[in-house]
């Protein structure tokens, strides 16, 4: 049985690239619609993603999709040939026009979905290594971002401790645009100031723990390609596949530059 | 201390030195006032090395020069040799001295790149290039050394700052390195991790005879394990070097000035006005040698019992309607519960601290007295018997003021000055007395010609006097302080509370978090005991000390002259009893 977690993260990543590009051709609502739907099986198939993950992170995404269909249905500038859906006053609503916005909408959420199934299902830090390992990013580069993911928990408290902070010095008791303007220096300046300290201590407990930056290095986690992770770009085309071939079936299907 | 000697790595009869520091110098640019230098030491195998030095000497610098951290990674120049077991450090391939030399930095937070505890014990397997199935067996045998075993899958960011410490141990040691730089281990932990840290290492040291070279400024727990103690001065020379007693006793007065921490029976022993002359001659590092020194003397013992009764100013007359209390207070964060049921009342002309174990609610309970807590509590808080409600933003702050941990947090301007007339140019005082009051308070705390100085360029004890002075600046009535003396040097901490007890005197409240109790015996008229969000114990210190279990469960060690107090009377009992012993003996 496939697990999403299992996968390579590298081989995760780019499946998604190439999906998100090949998706990008097509300009018809069926073709993402029928993705999308594949990618939610996938997700329910293959992951153990929590429900409640879905519920909070999807809605940002619903209410930016519908923001983009409506935008285009009401304006995309549609042929006077096309038929008209819906008119209210100034408001016409084209055939041609719920089209391209729906196309559009549900593109962005399938392009959501599909990278959802890769953060819910991939740690960070195993997405790192693969990538050293499969896509030669440097060891340098590779350890400091994850030197970076330690940062933002120490961030956010000192924020919190900042804010009550200058609540005590009054700083809130200052009124006006200028002051605000101040006030937000007044936070980056110590929040740089301690980052920047950090980080340097960070560099020579990192260096004081013999790393060189050199590839020369053993790993801890082992990021193999595997069958598995042939079988699961596979399915993902296949998934492509078959929601081009019947939106192709339904003759809806409709590729990016005709319509330009 | 002589100690069987390594000879594996040399065949002659002398062994190799671990380190040998031939003329060392270090600037960071050329032509620039060196950090140190001409410092040449050399440090046998097995041997434990105190650094002691004035603050900013370049103590750490020249840790770092030992092990080529600087300059390698920092620009500089240093000139000179450093040998490690006979070898020219500058020899040995970067990436392989890890595993001649390990070092633990001060800042918990600082030393870790990975995010979970497993992870950052490989990434030093990784770097020496140990394969992949030798690790997982390596990580939890290091991690069970430092009793870190639970915690393997734990994330780092979660751990308190005592196993934070405990972990970079591990991760030091697991490149088994035969010499040990620590810059300050203990230096941001709470006594009770503190105590646990040193106990780790020493024990490391005597199951792999390590060579350990220690920065450190808290020294009670070390100095028992110091062979050796190298002092350096203010310009960063070598000034002498000798067994800790002989050291402390030839410089006392030196370090004093320089405001180097000694430790708090060599404190006391300088401070007795009865110790006999042979004390004085040879000061006592450790509780055992004032013990023996003193002999039973009874003055000793009247001046520790004295010493134990805090002088207490005069009743000064308040306002009795001036009260800040909470009632029945108690914080939930999460599921957790923070504070429970908490009554307490403060007055007044009374100097407060608040102690307990790390995670007992110190620091809630007093941001929520300073009127910043977390939201989601139950129970009345009162200011002079009236509510949250009837206080605006604005009259609440020109009564209470806190002072945070950390100083840089309650920056808000970008001059000494203006950061003291912040207060006082915000309730729109005139400009001239702005000016006088800030040059006033300047002077008070030490400041005076810095007011140019970009806060954030002060050294670490200039920055917690400047937080003080702004405080003390919008001249409030209650001033509260989470361990003001953190991270301090012995004569800025003094300094800080002088005049927080002068404040006192002046008829103000100030009310404290701290870990430090030589400090709440000898300036708190009050002290609270917190354990797990209650209160345990709420009276004068000398009261607390008596109570042993409360005291062992929250891992709260009393001041020295009352251990010495006691040890002196279970010698007393002691002898009388060995001598009632010998005349049942003798008798039957």
């Amino acid at each position: 049985m496939l697990r999403l977690e299992q996968l390579n993260p590298a081989v995760k990543a780019a499946t998604i690239v190439v999906c998100v590009l090949v998706l990008a051709l097509f300009y018809d609502p069926w073709t993402p619609l029928l993705f999308l739907a594949w990618t939610w099986g996938t997700g329910m198939l293959f992951g153990r993603i929590h429900w409640k993950k879905w519920v909070l992170f999807f809605p940002p995404f619903l209410l930016f999709a519908f923001g983009y269909f409506w935008t285009v249905a009401l304006f995309a500038g549609a042929s006077e040939t096309s038929s008209v859906w819906w008119e209210w006053g100034w408001i016409r609503i084209t055939q041609e026009g719920l089209d391209k916005g729906l196309s559009l909408g549900l593109r962005v959420l399938a392009f959501a979905s599909i990278s959802f199934i890769f953060v819910f299902t991939t740690d960070p830090v195993h997405f790192i290594y693969s990538l050293m390992r499969q896509c030669k990013l440097p060891p340098k580069l590779a350890y400091g971002i994850l030197a970076g993911f330690r940062f933002m928990p120490s961030l956010r408290e000192e924020f919190a401790i900042m804010k009550k902070a200058h609540m005590i010095r009054g700083v809130d008791r200052a009124k006006g645009w200028r002051e605000r303007a101040k006030r937000l220096g007044r936070y980056v300046i110590p929040l740089l100031a301690a980052a920047i300290r950090k980080a340097e201590r960070t560099a020579m407990a990192m260096e004081s723990k013999g790393f060189t930056g050199d590839r020369n290095r053993t790993y801890y986690y082992d990021m193999k390609v595997t069958g598995k992770d042939g079988m699961y770009v596979a399915w993902m085309l296949v998934g492509l596949i078959i929601s081009v071939t019947v939106s192709w079936k339904l003759g809806t299907l409709t590729l990016y530059r005709i319509q330009l | 201390m002589i100690r069987p000697a390594d000879h594996r790595h040399v065949s002659g009869a002398v062994p190799v030195p671990a380190v040998e520091a031939e003329r060392l110098t270090f600037r960071y640019r050329s032509g620039e006032k060196p950090v140190f230098r001409d410092v040449s030491f050399s440090v046998k195998q097995r041997e434990t090395v105190l650094f002691l030095g004035p603050s900013g000497c370049g103590k750490s610098t020249l840790m770092y020069c030992l092990n080529r951290l600087y300059p390698d990674s920092v620009d500089g120049i240093l000139e000179g040799t450093v040998k490690v077991y006979g070898q020219p450090v500058s020899d040995v391939p970067a990436g392989e001295l890890c595993r001649k030399i390990g070092i633990v930095f001060q800042d918990p937070d600082s030393q870790f790149c990975m995010t979970r505890v497993d992870e950052e014990v490989a990434f030093g397997l990784e770097n020496l290039g140990v394969p992949r199935s030798e690790m997982d067996e390596r990580i939890d045998r290091i991690l069970r050394q430092v009793g870190l075993a639970e915690y393997r899958r734990e994330r780092i960011h979660t751990l308190s700052g005592g196993m934070k410490q405990k972990l970079a141990v591990a991760c030091v040691l697991a490149a088994e390195p035969k010499i040990l730089i620590l810059d300050e281990p203990t230096a941001q932990l709470d006594p009770q991790s503190a105590r646990e840290i040193v106990h780790h290492i020493i024990k490391f040291q005597q199951e792999r005879g390590l060579t350990l070279l220690i920065v450190e400024h808290r020294l009670d727990e070390w100095i028992a394990h110091v062979d050796r103690c190298l002092l350096l001065h203010a310009d960063g020379g070598l000034l002498d070097e000798g067994a800790p007693r002989a050291c402390f006793t030839r410089h006392g007065k030196d370090l004093a000035h320089w405001g180097i921490w000694m430790p708090a029976v060599t404190q006391l022993t300088l401070e007795l006005p009865s110790s006999p002359d042979a004390v004085q001659e040879e000061l006592p590092v450790t509780e055992r040698q004032f013990i023996e020194a003193v002999k039973g003397a009874e003055s000793v013992t009247a001046d520790l019992e004295r010493r134990l009764q805090p002088p207490r100013p005069a009743e000064q007359p308040h306002d009795p309607e001036s009260v800040l209390s909470v009632d029945g207070l108690t914080v939930r964060i999460g599921n957790k519960t923070v504070l429970r049921r908490i009554d307490l009342a403060f007055r007044l002309g009374e100097l407060a601290a608040i102690v307990g174990a790390n995670g007992s609610g110190k620091t809630t309970l007093l941001q929520h007295l300073g009127g910043i807590g977390h939201k989601s509590s139950e129970g009345d808080w009162r200011l002079n018997g009236r509510p949250p409600s009837d206080w605006s933003q604005d009259e609440l702050r020109r009564r209470i003021g806190y002072v945070f941990q950390n100083p840089e947090h309650q920056f808000v301007t970008f001059t000494v000055f203006d950061e003291v007339a912040f207060g006082m140019r915000q309730q729109r005082l005139p400009e001239s007395a702005v000016h006088a009051e800030v040059r006033r308070l300047l002077q008070e705390s030490g400041l005076a010609g810095l007011e140019e100085a970009n806060p954030f360029s002060l050294s670490q004890g200039q920055k917690r006097r400047l937080s003080v002075a702004t405080m003390l600046a919008d001249e409030q009535q209650w001033l509260l302080l989470d361990e003001p003396t953190f991270g301090q040097d012995a004569r800025t901490s003094e300094q800080l509370m002088l005049l927080l007890r002068r404040r006192v005197e002046g008829g103000k409240a100030v009310i404290m978090v701290t870990h430090d109790m030589e400090l709440v015996q000898r300036y708190a008229d009050r002290v609270i005991l917190l354990m797990d969000g209650e209160v345990r114990y709420d009276g004068a210190p000398f009261g607390l000390w008596k109570q042993e279990d409360l005291l062992s469960q929250s891992g709260i060690i009393p001041p020295v002259c009352y251990r010495l107090r006691m040890m002196l009377e279970q010698q007393h009992v002691g002898e009388n009893a060995d001598a009632a012993f010998r005349t049942v003996e003798s008798g039957s």
